[in-house]
């Protein structure tokens, strides 16, 4: 368990951009407390003060999580988000996709959005914008990117992709060992 | 056969263009009669012919035609090369061919079929198909498969096979009637169908008017009508089919159908609109089928299009199930969802408010985030906001769903107690057995009654018993006397009476107000402080009437709070204002009393907070309901909370004492001192307090009768509405208080009822405890909410204070009740701990009370010996601190405050040893957010780029496009002329200077030059120190001088020679005119323009460079250049052109050849070589340098 480099710091957050924008500031700046970035294990745990401080009572092997884990490094020093991470992006995502309730159970299994389930989506989202998906009832299910942009969902075909799928709650279920 | 002629096509090939048909007929006609010649011109796009072939017809025989294909085939005509084929026939030919022949055929065979069976019929004695005599059905003699029909005649059977079928049906004649009608018909009519038909005749199938058409026949002239009609119909169905109208129409209809059915049409035709993907290619469907309606009649396509639009209707109700499926899948989802669903796609703004804020504490986050982006979002409050309890303007307004709770929980605690209500005299019986073993111990304990403060409702109703009967006999002896005069008697006379009295009028200080309710007539239990209040207000003490509006409304009367409450609410009638305002004075003096209690400091502070708060909701509510109501909420649940801190450590010593006096083995010492001290400083208080009540009070030795009066006062304060003095008023309160008791119960009450009462009262009480405790617990939650959101920004202050100022009181109540840690009384969290130990110490207080109602008091002592009240280090600091400053309440207070002010620096110090990691943490977050900066910078600029991106894509108009010097972008326009000019100049000077140099020999100029040169290298290494500019100046100056100098060194050698002289001489003239303006040069400082490009290093390399071939020349050449001169001057007078044994013809190829060593000059370069790189280097870092400093 450590704080992020500079360099770490820089790639979460531009991850993180993509989804919340400049609302990344309100998870570093938080005004109910000090929260911050750590990582361990190559995950990247958001945690409160406290948290942190009862954590590091922990030896580093046994530490499984901590705080809620926002992603993980890969080999390749690029930058994953977790599902786990949708707690935070959901309530401050700039670009959202509902889904309609037949197409949910698809995407909670993993799969893309095509457009005959696309239910509503934000305005001006541009082409590979990191969305966050809802359905209909508003309850957030993951986040993907957009395959496409507004303007170009309208056109297509109702078989094209919309949205990448990156990551639903279904995994916790199916990632449920690799979840931390 | 040979002769024979046939009419044969031939292929010609190989013509000459400019042939003729003639010319080919005659060609070919001594071969056969040529009947027809067709010629083919080929050409290619310009008009030259590239070949010309024909076909002849030709009837020859085939000798003839034999010899025609051997002679002329590969002949030459008119130069070409015939060449002559048999061809195919020609199609038409072929064609007509074909027709008669078929024509020819069909006459035939039909003529032979008929002659055939005829005569074949003959010979079996059928004449003209006829057989008169024999019975139908007989078969005829050789003949298989005719038999006689039916009248008669002879028919054969037929094999038929339907149309469409496989299935061969036998035709028997004989059983037929009509057949042969139809049989004579039909060959009739074969016999009648033209040549021409017959031709191309085939079976008939559906599409024979399609291939009549190709036929070219053209059908009779009654099918076109026929053809319009269904084109009619056609159009039609294809105007209903293909177009929208047609799709709504079936749907209308299919609506129509529907209509029986549940369901809205609306809703399917969203379905419908859903799945418009699948109608879409029923058009193309349709178009497919008109080509079979043609065939079909109009009637027929009627229903088909019906059958059509039943398979739609099909296909509707497969979807109708299925999107009802998934109804029922998505109940929970609202109809507006499903149209959600249904519709095609939305696309919503990015301030788009989700219905439902999935994340826990965000709410506040997200309000605060929005408000930053300016977004007006308004949150759903309804349901998620739990602090919303908490503030003022949403109890006034908004939580009318709230207040139904405390009214349910009264009424459900009500009907228990009213149910009760019979069954109790037998307890009532109990506890006046176990209450007058009470009395016995309170009698021995009577003399040092200041702990009497038993307003524990059990208690004091236990005691009232007792105390109705003397009351009685009081009232019977002195109902009339004065009530002061019958308090003091009783208080002075009668040790019972001591504890009787109080107990109608304590309980208004201790929680329960149910013990005058005791005293009072049996009608109302819950209603007595109301009714006394009432009492008080008309002036008339025993008024039984007023109450009974309230009574019904008031479910809860058992509090003293809520008796309060009620109180002011009959008041409010009158004038609320004032009244809120009396409310506050009492509320203040109850405080007063927790203060008295706990020895409280901050207790102004507080009472001011009280009242900010309080007089909002009394203010804002305008019905006596909505009065009652909200404070359950705020108003009464912090008196409430109060109450219970000012009651619970009034017990406590009470009961240590009580535990001292009755049973003084159990009593501790320290706890006895404790009580002693509490009440002493009580008397205190109330001595400040009301200095007109201490005249009673000392008559008074209860403690607690001195507390009472001062709610009395209190009580009447709301009740009067009376601007007097306080003293007066609790004067005045307690006689006509005492006198409401004493008429009350001289109003002599039936002693069953009073017990009913009694038991009613405790029950009351017991459920007051237990509501109380449940507010309790709600408080906790609340206080917990609080905390969490106690850190919000946007939060009012004064609720802070109050979550504050509640556990301020809490840790009063701790330090006197429970004594737990000071310390830890700051931190929030310990504080909830605190609080709900004190919960449940509360309940389990109220429990023994209510479960063990007939418990003796050593129980309860017992029960309280276990929580000793100063225990530990903190209360020992408690007591000292106590004890230093006595009963001065002041000092006290500034105790507390340092008390306080040792935690919060406690707090600090405990700050500092976080600061260092609060730093790191700070630290950390800063640099978190220059990150995020610059990522979000990073991101802008992206966007920025892209905008760029995007302008230059924008489309530019270069014809439109006019240079305008003030627009930035337009700078790339200009072309800098200047620069390329100078530059041009420069050149082209220098390239004149040197290329007019060139010819410089003369040796004056190179020694004024040398010598000039020896100076500037002389001070070349100052040059070089002072100005760089200057240097670099002088030296490009000096460039086009040394070219002149190695010129004169090479022509030096030369000039021995007398023609070398005077040719050189031939450019004195000339080179001394040069010369001047060159010394001027050097003389001159140019001013240096002050571009960095001019000062390029690699200029000043190559000048550098020169240099240094300058200095080497100079080496090598130095000496000779003066001996040159000498010669030069001696020969002056060479001749110009060169005579035998001409020096310079010697001395020339001299020149050619290396005078010098070659080792020797590598070694001098190399000795050199060092020290010129030195040089250039250091000459390149200085003007680096400079170009650094200019830029």
């Amino acid at each position: 368990m450590r704080p992020l480099t500079d360099e770490e710091t820089r790639l979460l957050f531009e991850k993180l951009s993509k989804y919340i924008g400049e609302n990344i500031k309100l998870l570093v700046d938080r005004p109910d407390g000090t929260y911050c970035f750590r990582l361990h294990n190559d995950r990247v745990y958001y945690v409160s003060e406290k948290i942190l401080k009862l954590a590091t009572n922990i030896s580093r092997d046994k530490l499984v999580s901590f705080g809620t884990c926002f992603g993980k490094f890969t080999k390749t020093l690029k930058f994953r988000l977790h599902i786990t991470a949708l707690d935070y992006l959901a309530p401050y995502a700039k670009y959202k996709v509902w889904v309609k309730p037949g197409t949910e159970q698809s995407f909670l299994y993993g799969n893309h959005i095509l457009k005959s389930g696309l239910g509503r989506i934000t305005e001006n989202t541009t082409q590979y914008q990191g969305v966050v998906v809802y359905s209909m009832a508003d309850i957030p299910l993951g986040f993907g990117v957009a395959a496409k942009s507004t303007q170009d969902c309208r056109r297509v075909d109702p078989m094209a992709i919309v949205v990448f799928h990156q990551a639903d709650v279904g995994e916790y279920l199916r990632n449920e060992d690799t979840l931390t | 056969m040979e002769m024979t002629k046939h009419l044969k096509r031939l292929f010609v090939g190989g013509l000459h263009h400019t042939v003729s048909e003639n010319e080919i007929k005659e060609r070919f006609s001594t071969f056969g009669a040529v009947t027809d010649v067709d010629l083919v011109f080929r050409k290619d796009n310009e008009g030259n012919p590239i070949k010309t072939f024909g076909y002849i017809n030709i009837n020859a025989s085939e000798r003839d035609l034999k010899q025609c294909i051997s002679v002329l085939n590969k002949s030459k005509w008119k130069g070409e090369t015939l060449q002559v084929e048999l061809a195919k026939e020609c199609f038409l030919h072929k064609l007509a061919q074909e027709r008669q022949v078929v024509a020819e055929n069909q006459f035939k065979q039909q003529v032979n079929n008929t002659t055939k069976v005829v005569e074949s019929l003959k010979k079996a004695g059928v004449e003209n198909f006829n057989i008169r005599s024999a019975v139908p059905g007989t078969e005829i003699p050789d003949h298989k498969d005719w038999v006689v029909s039916k009248f008669g005649r002879v028919l054969p059977i037929l094999h038929l096979r339907k149309n469409g079928q496989k299935k061969i049906i036998k035709y028997d004649p004989s059983k037929y009637c009509h057949n042969i009608k139809k049989l004579d018909h039909v060959t009739n009519f074969e016999v009648k169908t033209p040549v021409t038909n017959l031709t191309w005749h085939l079976e008939e199938t559906d599409d024979e008017e399609i291939r009549k058409k190709k036929r070219g026949d053209f059908p009779a002239p009654t099918q076109p009508a026929k053809r319009k009609k269904l084109s009619v119909s056609k159009y039609n169905v294809v105007d209903s089919n293909g177009s929208d109208n047609n799709f709504t129409a079936n749907m209308s209809s299919y609506a129509v159908e529907d209509n029986g059915k549940s369901g809205s049409n609306k809703d399917r035709f969203i379905a419908a609109t859903e799945n418009k993907f699948a109608f879409s290619k029923l058009p193309c469907s349709k178009n497919r089928n008109l080509d079979r309606q043609e065939t079909n009649a109009s009637s027929k396509s009627n229903t088909w299009s019906k059958a059509q639009i039943a398979c739609h209707r099909s296909g509707f109700e497969e979807q109708e199930l299925i999107s009802e499926r998934e109804n029922n899948k998505t109940e929970e989802l609202s109809q507006a969802e499903h149209k959600l669903q249904d519709m095609p796609l939305e696309v919503v703004g990015e301030d788009y408010v989700l219905r439902h804020q999935t994340h826990w504490a965000l709410n506040d986050l997200r309000k605060g985030m929005l408000e930053d982006v300016n977004i007006n979002h308004i949150s759903n409050d309804s349901g998620s906001e739990y602090d919303s309890a908490d503030t003022d303007e949403i109890i006034s307004g908004k939580t009318i769903s709230h207040k139904r709770l405390p009214r349910t929980k009264f009424s459900e605690k009500r009907n228990p107690l009213i149910s009760n209500t019979e069954g109790d005299p037998k307890k009532k019986e109990y506890n006046s057995n176990s209450n007058s073993s009470n009395k016995d111990s309170e009698a021995e304990s009577s003399e040092s009654n200041l702990d009497s403060d038993y307003e524990e409702m059990m208690n004091s109703c236990f005691r009232i018993d007792l105390s109705l009967t003397d009351l009685e006999q009081l009232a019977n002896s002195s109902s009339k006397a004065k009530k002061e005069n019958n308090k003091l008697q009783s208080n002075l006379k009668l040790v019972k009476n001591i504890s009787l009295q109080p107990s109608p009028v304590n309980p208004l200080p201790s929680a329960s107000g149910t013990k005058i309710s005791q005293s009072m007539p049996a009608w109302k239990k819950n209603t007595i402080p109301k009714k006394i209040a009432s009492a008080i207000h008309d002036e008339d003490s025993s008024d039984c009437e007023i109450t009974p509006n309230k009574q019904l409304i008031n479910p809860s009367p058992s509090k003293k709070t809520m008796s309060l409450f009620k109180s002011k609410e009959e008041n409010s009638k009158g004038n609320k204002l004032i009244n809120d305002q009396l409310f506050l004075k009492v509320k203040r003096k109850m405080y007063k009393e927790s203060d008295s209690d706990s020895e409280t400091s901050a207790v102004d502070k507080k009472q001011k907070v009280n009242q900010s708060k309080n007089v909002v909701p009394s203010d804002s509510d305008s019905d006596e309901k909505s009065n009652f109501k909200p404070p359950p909420f705020k108003g009464t649940k912090f008196l409430q909370f109060n109450t219970p801190t000012m009651t619970i450590p009034s017990h406590k010593p009470n009961f240590g004492i009580s535990e001292n006096k009755t049973e003084k083995l159990k009593s501790e010492i320290q706890n006895l001192c404790n009580s002693e001290l509490l009440n002493g400083e009580r008397c205190g208080d109330c001595g400040d307090a009301n200095e007109a009540v201490n005249a009673v009070k000392q008559k008074m030795v209860h403690f607690k009768q001195t507390e009472c009066p001062k709610f009395e006062a209190s009580t009447l304060l709301v009740v009067e509405t009376s601007h007097v003095k306080e003293e007066r008023e609790c004067k005045d309160g307690i006689d006509k208080d005492v006198r409401n008791t004493a008429r009350s119960l001289a109003a002599g009450t039936p002693q069953n009822s009073e017990k009913h009462l009694l038991d009613n009262q405790k029950r009351l009480a017991a459920l007051h405890e237990r509501q109380k405790e449940t507010e309790m617990q709600k408080k906790l939650i609340q206080g917990a909410l609080t905390n969490l959101d106690n850190q919000k920004p946007d939060k009012g202050k004064h609720i802070v204070f109050d979550f504050e100022e509640e556990s301020e009181n809490n840790a009063l109540f701790k330090d006197v009740g429970e004594n737990l840690k000071e310390e830890d009384t700051k931190s929030q969290e310990k504080l909830h701990v605190e609080k709900a130990f004190e919960n449940r110490t509360i309940g389990k207080l109220f429990d023994s009370e209510e479960d063990n109602e007939d418990d003796s008091d050593e129980d309860y002592n017992g029960r309280f010996k276990l929580k000793p009240q100063f225990e530990g280090k903190a209360g020992h600091k408690l007591f000292d601190l106590q004890s230093r400053f006595g009963t001065d309440e002041r000092f006290r207070m500034d105790e507390r405050f340092l008390e306080s002010e040792d935690e919060n620096t406690e707090e600090s110090v405990m700050d500092k040893g976080q600061s260092p990691e609060d730093e790191e943490f700070a630290d950390e977050k800063k640099r978190a957010l220059n990150i995020l900066q610059s990522v979000i910078q990073f991101d802008d600029e992206k966007s920025d780029l892209r905008k760029e991106q995007t302008r230059f894509k924008k489309f530019k108009d270069v014809s439109a496009l006019r240079y305008d010097p003030t627009k930035e972008d337009h700078i790339g326009f200009e072309s800098k002329l200047d620069d390329s000019t100078k530059k041009s100049k420069k050149e082209k000077r220098k390239a004149k200077e040197e290329a007019e140099k060139l010819p410089e020999v003369s040796t004056e100029i190179y020694y004024d030059v040398n010598v000039d040169l020896k100076e500037m290298f002389d001070s070349g290494t100052k040059a070089n120190e002072v100005k760089w500019d200057m240097k670099d100046d002088s030296q490009v100056q000096d460039q086009p001088v040394e070219s002149p100098e190695t010129v004169d060194c090479l022509f030096n050698g030369n000039s021995k020679e007398d023609s070398a002289g005077f040719t050189f001489s031939f450019f004195d003239d000339a080179t001394s005119n040069t010369q001047k303006p060159e010394l001027g040069y050097q003389i001159e400082s140019r001013p240096m323009p002050a571009f960095p490009w001019q000062e390029d290093p690699r200029f000043q390399d190559s000048s550098s460079e020169d240099d240094n071939d300058e200095e080497k020349d100079l080496e090598s050449c130095g000496n000779s250049t003066e001996k040159t001169e000498v010669i030069f001057s001696k020969k002056n007078a060479n001749l110009f052109f060169f005579f035998k044994d001409d020096q310079r013809l010697k001395d020339g190829p001299k020149l050619f050849c290396r005078t010098t060593d070659l080792e020797e000059e590598k070694h001098n370069w190399e000795e050199k070589r060092t020290l010129l790189i030195e040089e250039y280097r250091k000459k390149h870092r200085e003007a680096k340098r400079k170009i650094k400093a200019k830029q």
